[in-house]
């Protein structure tokens, strides 16, 4: 999802604004190109495979019916639809979800160190529960910082709060995540 | 770097220093080598790192991507077949935005001038046959015949 992009090919901007006169091949550009990082964006947010794709749809709908109203001289096009995309997994994360993580279907593991690895399954499901049980906002702040490694002041940007804010929603899911993550390892902390 | 800055920073990004702003970098690599307190938060930070990356990221493949792209297709030549053709949403509106712009850069200023010779054409004929065409007010000298002008019911009651 990075700005430059290949030698030869339009920009994102340049891609925008064909889409903006409706190319259904330049719109089909643009989601070859951002389309993997936005559902893995989604994903880690929403916690909800199902959602997910429904978020990185939602999104690139967007992308087609608001392309006219896209300017590049404000921001790059990858902070726009990153916008996009953490406004719609606050829309989804803020309704009622009865299964907060899809479980990966499990099979019997006759390896001799199956035993390890079924405990390292359940100890994965405990941190995925304790990440997705955050409230939405850190979930989304430490998501954006720690996984997709934006900046802080991306991040704050994504999120229409202050840096400081920003600073303030990430200690405190750090802080709830090594609190319930001490059940699971004593020694786990930060 | 203060023992505080460090500690924020730590709470806030974690133990991995790359994450960091790049100016908090050098300063919290001398507070490391320096401070046993420092290197008690990073370590303990970088227990819950761990804890973090143990997360597998989302699978994507090839068929989950084609799935997405059909899905939102789909769903944009859905919404243009419900606005009325098969004209995608977005350029029909911005198609209706040309033909409206261009009326009002040539439309308009013709259609005025049209107006307005029209105007002087009647004005000049009904000179020629001697009508007026804006003749003057009915002069109204009386409260009922005021009143006849304006509201026929309450001109009626005082007829």
């Amino acid at each position: 999802m990075n700005d430059p992009f290949p030698k030869g090919e339009d920009s994102d901007a340049d891609l925008m604004a064909r889409i903006a006169c409706g190319e259904r091949e330049a719109f089909r550009t643009l989601m070859d190109r951002h389309l993997p990082f936005v559902y893995r964006l989604a994903a880690r947010v929403v916690g909800n495979l199902a959602d997910a794709e429904d978020v990185a749809q939602e999104a690139f709908l967007r992308v087609w019916r608001h392309a006219d109203r896209f300017q590049p001289t404000a921001a790059p096009f990858t902070a726009w639809l990153n916008r996009v995309v953490v406004n719609l997994c606050l829309d989804r994360l803020r309704k009622p979800m009865p299964l907060p993580l899809e479980a990966a279907p499990e099979a019997d593991d006759p390896a001799p160190d199956g035993l390890a690895r079924l405990v390292a399954t359940d100890q994965r499901k405990l941190i995925a529960a304790a990440v997705a049980a955050l409230p939405e906002r850190q979930r989304v702040a430490l998501v954006l910082c720690y996984y997709e490694e934006h900046s802080n002041a991306e991040a704050a940007r994504m999120l229409s709060v202050t840096v400081s804010a920003l600073e303030s929603l990430l200690i405190r899911a750090r802080r709830t995540l090594r609190d319930r993550l001490k059940m699971l390892a004593p020694a786990q902390g930060g | 770097m203060t023992l505080e800055r460090f500690a924020k920073l730590i709470a806030a990004r974690g133990a991995a220093l790359a994450r960091w702003p790049h100016a908090d970098q050098v300063g919290a690599r001398r507070l490391l080598a320096r401070s046993p307190e420092a290197l008690s938060l990073l370590t303990k930070a970088a227990a819950l790192d761990a804890a973090l990356d143990s997360l597998p990221p989302p699978d994507i493949n090839e068929a989950l991507l084609a799935r997405l792209r059909g899905g939102i297709e789909a769903r944009i030549d859905a919404a243009a077949e419900m606005s009325g053709g098969l004209v995608p949403e977005l350029a029909a509106r911005r198609l209706a935005q040309t033909r409206g712009s261009g009326r009002s850069r040539s439309g308009r200023p013709a259609a005025f001038a049209g107006l307005f010779l029209m105007m002087i054409a009647i004005g000049f004929a009904a000179g020629l046959a001697g009508l007026d065409p804006w003749p003057a007010p009915q002069r109204v000298t009386t409260v009922s015949g005021l009143l006849a002008l304006t509201d026929p019911i309450v001109s009626f009651s005082f007829q």
